[in-house]
């Protein structure tokens, strides 16, 4: 039995998960979550708040499986994607102020390290700190286009705005990183505006 | 375009941490109960309903009682009621059977 549905695809498990079938919902999970936490990491960039997303997700769908419309060609990732996504900028909402200010214990730790781990964690904090200082829809536009290497239209899908938008929010948020960057002295800027 | 990949680059090799190697299982743990909770209560009413029909009159009796004492009613002084109950409940037994 397991191995059988080892082998179904995840809309077909989530037909067995509706009929509260619990091996079937852990192949969901084990299938999934290290991608669904990596999502919810992204937006919150803290350990615990991404694994509390993923599992509080996981657990709403356990709890209410039929929240789960098995339309014609619907993706369960897709669909498990926007919830997981939803969850976390909802608490990325309600903690920007803590969030801002998390990675300080981070620094003080990897300050100890060798020089080149220092400046490569410097680039890093440097990095989250910019990608936080994003508005919302160019976070999710970077995480989904970027790091997730989602396609465009399901990408705006997912964030509510046309592709073209999605485009400029991508580029803008690539440039709210770059001026952030070059102002830290992570980056060079030429004399004329480019990165050395 | 030389811009662009250098900010990729720099883009890419953003670390994460990485999640707790047993996120998987505590997830499938924590949605183990509610399953639990639901079949337990299946086989009670399973229990009662088909194996131990004998049983179940007589837990319907003390619920009977009980609920006859918290209204203030003397169930004991009611015989015929008693009776009643008991007469009904040696019928179900014997259909049941």
């Amino acid at each position: 039995m397991v191995n059988a549905l080892n082998n179904l695809d995840d809309e077909s498990l989530m037909g067995y998960v509706k009929q509260h079938n619990h091996q079937a919902f852990s192949i969901l999970v084990e299938r999934h979550s290290k991608r669904f936490y990596a999502i919810a990491y992204r937006v919150v960039m803290q350990q615990q708040l991404a694994e509390d997303i993923v599992q509080d997700s996981f657990l709403k769908l356990w709890d209410k499986p039929t929240i789960w419309k098995d339309k014609k060609g619907a993706k369960f990732t897709s669909w498990f994607h926007r919830i997981v996504t939803n969850m976390a900028i909802d608490l990325y909402r309600r903690n920007k102020k803590i969030l801002a200010f998390d990675n300080s214990d981070d620094f003080a730790t990897q300050s100890e390290t060798q020089l080149s781990e220092i400046e490569q964690s410097q680039t890093q904090i440097a990095l989250d700190e910019a990608i936080k200082t994003l508005p919302e829809k160019q976070l999710l536009a970077l995480n989904l286009c970027f790091y997730e290497d989602m396609a465009r239209e399901e990408a705006a899908n997912i964030i509510g705005v046309k592709t073209g938008a999605l485009n400029s929010l991508l580029m803008r948020a690539k440039e709210n990183i770059r001026e952030h960057l070059i102002r830290n002295d992570i980056i060079k800027e030429d004399v004329e505006g480019k990165i050395a | 375009m030389m811009q662009d990949n250098e900010l990729d680059r720099i883009l890419t090799s953003r670390t994460m941490e990485a999640p707790s190697s047993n996120l998987a299982s505590r997830i499938i743990n924590q949605a183990r109960p509610h399953q639990k909770s639901v079949s337990l209560l299946t086989k009670v009413q399973e229990l009662f309903v088909f194996d131990m029909p004998a049983l179940a009159s007589v837990a319907c009796l003390v619920i009977g009682i009980a609920i006859g004492v918290i209204s203030n009613v003397d169930v004991t002084e009611n015989t015929s009621l008693l009776s009643d109950w008991l007469s009904l409940i040696s019928y179900e037994e014997e259909m049941m059977l």
